[in-house]
């Protein structure tokens, strides 16, 4: 039986040593993926200017990005740009804004009220699966070409997504977590307000980011259609007119319109439910570090 | 079958001819079959049983979460305060929202509220995570913020199930350790289920063997070791002598479990 050699004490200074060594090459990977990531996009267009300049890509479909620049600054000092922005941003905060009240409003009354759920689950499940532009030419027909047909197109597509995601948030829940809210006196109001409402806000975020998106795809098409301001009708009168930098401004602009209206609800997301925000060393563990 | 006249003096629960029978997937499931105790007020009761013998369902009755089928169920005026085994503490409260959950539901307001957290977080050693969510701890911290939630009730009784089940050894000797110590400084009424039988003899005056299912009491015993007690008892020859005693009785219904349909 042979013992063991006990091992040499580790001098701290080595083990210092170790650690910074291996911070410094963490440090430097992240770096290495930052860069990466943004150096992929500039590629893209830079071989785009490339190919437009030398003629390799037809010009007049693809404008070179520096010509879309130029373009972009022209109608944003000529004011025009500003003006279709804000027209497609009150018709989205309008829209969503009430669908997304409406739907979490339903969504928690079917939750809470068992006859309500019984009544409306159906015929909301049967209505969500039409698609929600295809009601246009209806509500045109019945309000005109106004402001409210096109508000009305974003509410509904909204309204079903948080009615759905609330209603699963509230299906979802833990019958033990219930139980526990019984067990410590939470009935009725109570129960909602403290267990009930908190346990399905996650799902109602979820139906939040969902939405926003779903939201911009049908402004958009609505305003190509029914309307005479906003981005949609840049983008498309820019087709009419053929004016492609002026139609890559408007797509440029309205997919950042989408991104800042996600990044918003990702931020008040954090904002409302610090208690789902994971410790950052637990983040880091769960994504893998290389 | 009435569970509203209150217990009599002296007597926290007082079990009388309780069945329960659930309708699950149109099968008759006979959780519980006639069971009569009675737990006298301010002491400490163990269940142990083979799983599914019906010992949940037992507790959810005694804390009126459930009503028995037959039988009834007298209680002492005051309510009694659970203790679950998980996902009893609510995630979007912080450790101080949910000791205090029992007393804003009673309506106590904020700065009593606050006071009380912080004084049975102290009890259970987590002065330092008032304002942490549950998230961010381990298993056994959380169940020390569930024992705190149900002592910071001041309800005269409290009904645990399996709390320390889910727990690596080492962090359930802790606990036991916590839980004796709280106990004998406060002696509410306790009933506690748990399927480790040194638990229940370090623990409990007193230990209840269920059957296999439909449960019903097949023994109840004496723990004599006097108190305060210590897990130094374990070493003990009595202890070794009890513990196989009572898995003796416990083996068949475990093993009678073990081949039911
Ligand atoms: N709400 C319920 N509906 C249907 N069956 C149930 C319900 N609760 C418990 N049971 C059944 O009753 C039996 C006893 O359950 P339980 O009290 O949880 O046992 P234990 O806690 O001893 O493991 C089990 O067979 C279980 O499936
Ligand atoms: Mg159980």
């Amino acid at each position: 039986m042979t013992a063991v050699p006990a091992a040499a004490p580790v001098v701290p200074d080595e083990v210092g040593v170790a650690i910074d060594a291996e911070l410094r090459a963490e440090l430097r990977r992240r770096r290495r993926d930052v860069v990466l990531a943004a150096a992929t996009p500039m590629a893209l267009l830079a071989l785009w200017e490339i190919g437009a300049r030398t003629g390799a890509i037809d010009p007049l479909l693809f404008s070179p990005p520096s010509a879309i620049l130029a373009r972009g600054v022209e109608l944003t000092l000529s004011g025009e740009l500003i003006l279709h922005l804000l027209a497609t941003v009150a018709r989205l905060v309008v829209g969503f804004v009430a669908g997304a009240v409406a739907g979490i409003a339903v969504g928690l009354l079917m939750s809470a009220i068992r006859p309500v759920r019984a009544a409306l689950d159906l015929t909301f499940t049967a209505l969500y699966a039409l698609p929600k532009i295809a009601i246009l030419p209806l509500l045109l027909l019945i309000f005109g070409i106004t402001e409210t047909p096109k508000v009305l197109a974003v509410a509904i597509a909204v309204f079903f997504v948080l009615q759905i995601n609330t209603l699963a948030g509230y299906k979802q829940i833990d019958p033990r977590v219930l139980e526990a809210a019984r067990a410590y006196g939470a009935t009725g109001w109570k129960g909602f307000r403290y267990v009930v409402l908190p346990a399905a806000m996650p799902a109602v975020f979820t139906g939040l980011r969902v939405s926003a998106g779903m939201s911009v795809v049908v402004v958009t098409a609505v305003e190509f259609v029914a309307s005479e301001s906003g981005l949609g009708y840049l983008i498309w009168n820019s087709w009419q007119l053929f004016q492609p930098e002026r139609m890559y401004v408007g797509l440029i602009v309205v997919s950042a319109l989408g991104a800042a209206l996600t990044g918003l609800l990702l931020g008040l997301e954090r904002l409302l439910l610090p208690w789902r925000r994971s410790t950052p060393g637990r983040r880091r563990m769960r994504k893998g570090v290389r | 079958m009435s569970t509203s006249s209150p217990a009599p003096p002296g007597v926290a629960f007082d079990v009388r001819r309780v069945t329960k029978t659930f309708l699950a997937d149109n099968q008759v499931v006979t959780a519980l079959a006639e069971t009569s105790f009675t737990v006298p007020a301010g002491s400490f009761t163990c269940i142990v049983g083979p799983s599914g013998c019906g010992k949940s369902t037992l507790l959810r009755i005694l804390g009126g979460l459930e009503t028995p089928t037959t039988g009834s169920v007298r209680t002492a005026a005051g309510g009694a305060a659970f203790v679950f085994q998980e996902h009893g503490v609510f995630p979007w409260f912080t450790v101080e929202e949910n000791v205090a959950f029992g007393a804003r539901m009673e309506g106590m307001g904020r700065a009593e509220r606050r006071e009380l957290a912080r004084h049975w977080l102290a009890q259970v050693g987590l002065a330092d995570f008032a304002q942490a969510y549950p998230h961010q701890l381990s298993g056994g911290m959380r169940q020390r913020v569930a024992i705190a939630r149900a002592f910071a009730t001041g309800w005269p009784a409290l009904l645990m199930d399996e709390p320390l089940g889910a727990l690596d050894a080492q962090t359930r000797m802790l606990m036991q350790e916590l839980l004796l110590t709280l106990w004998e400084a406060e002696r509410k009424t306790v009933v506690l289920v748990t399927h480790a039988i040194e638990e229940a003899l370090l623990l409990g005056d007193r230990v209840l063997i269920m059957t296999a299912r439909p449960g019903h009491l097949k023994e109840d015993i004496e723990v004599p070791f006097p108190r305060p007690r210590s897990s130094q008892i374990e070493a003990t020859a009595a202890f070794a002598e009890m513990r196989g005693r009572i898995w003796a009785s416990l083996r068949d219904e475990v093993s009678a479990a073990a081949v039911a349909p």
